[in-house]
């Protein structure tokens, strides 16, 4: 769910890039910020795929 | 110089979302659902596009300055770095000797190593944009029907991709490390 989250964001902001809102760069960073955060918690999780 | 820029840019875009579709047919084809990391790839690819498509909107605009390049190129590299470090990782999870990979490979590499080769030349695509500033001189007019196609494209492979995350993960916040079936069914 978090990653449709963070996809809504990523359309949130294509949607203010179109119509040239000040909102679009905010909104690719915030989505950047959530990425990166999800990414540091998968690191930081032990893994539990077979390797 | 500024018909090089608008074309330069229409062909990054257009190279990430046909990637980010071939990876969406190779989800349904394979049968394989994506993994978390290969998820996270595919968000990192999406805001790489929106770089060059950011250019191009404002070159539709008539509004194509050295500033919208900067900021586009800006947002290339920053999502494609996050990318590349996100599919690093993947790579080296299954680089020891006798490890099948993740997924089924395609011409020869998993996708992931796939990845990490189109996010390495999205960065170097951005940087030679930033150094060709130095000959971009003014305004242009860039072609409104490319950006709206463009932006259309990307727009209908986010949708795409939401619904399928819904169904992969159904109601759950986190997607299993190692997902085999569509949980929402």
């Amino acid at each position: 769910m978090i990653l449709a989250i963070i996809m809504l964001i990523i359309l949130a902001s294509l949607i203010a890039f179109w119509r040239g809102s000040r909102a679009a760069v905010p909104l690719f960073l915030l989505a950047l910020i959530i990425t990166a955060v999800v990414f540091y918690q998968d690191m930081t999780t032990p893994l539990t795929i077979s390797l | 110089m500024a018909r090089l820029y608008v074309l330069a840019n229409v062909a990054t875009a257009w190279c990430l979302a046909l990637v980010l579709l071939a990876a969406f047919a190779a989800q349904f084809l394979s049968g394989e659902p994506p993994c978390p990391l290969c998820l996270m790839q595919r968000i990192a690819m999406m805001m790489a596009a929106l770089g060059p498509l950011s250019v191009l909107v404002a070159s539709a605009r008539g509004a194509l300055s050295s500033r919208e390049i900067a900021v586009g190129a800006s947002i290339a590299i920053l999502a494609s770095l996050l990318g590349a470090c996100i599919a690093t990782r993947q790579v080296l999870l299954h680089i020891l000797p006798g490890d099948p990979g993740f997924g089924a490979p395609m011409l020869g590499y998993h996708l992931y190593t796939w990845c990490l080769v189109v996010f390495v030349c999205t960065i170097l695509a951005a940087a030679l944009q930033l150094c060709g500033l130095t000959w971009f001189q003014g305004q242009a007019q860039g072609a409104p029907a490319i950006a709206r196609v463009t932006a259309l494209l990307l727009g209908l492979v986010i949708v795409g991709n939401i619904l399928s995350v819904i169904a992969e993960a159904g109601f759950a916040w986190h997607l299993p490390d190692n997902p085999t079936r569509y949980l929402l069914f």
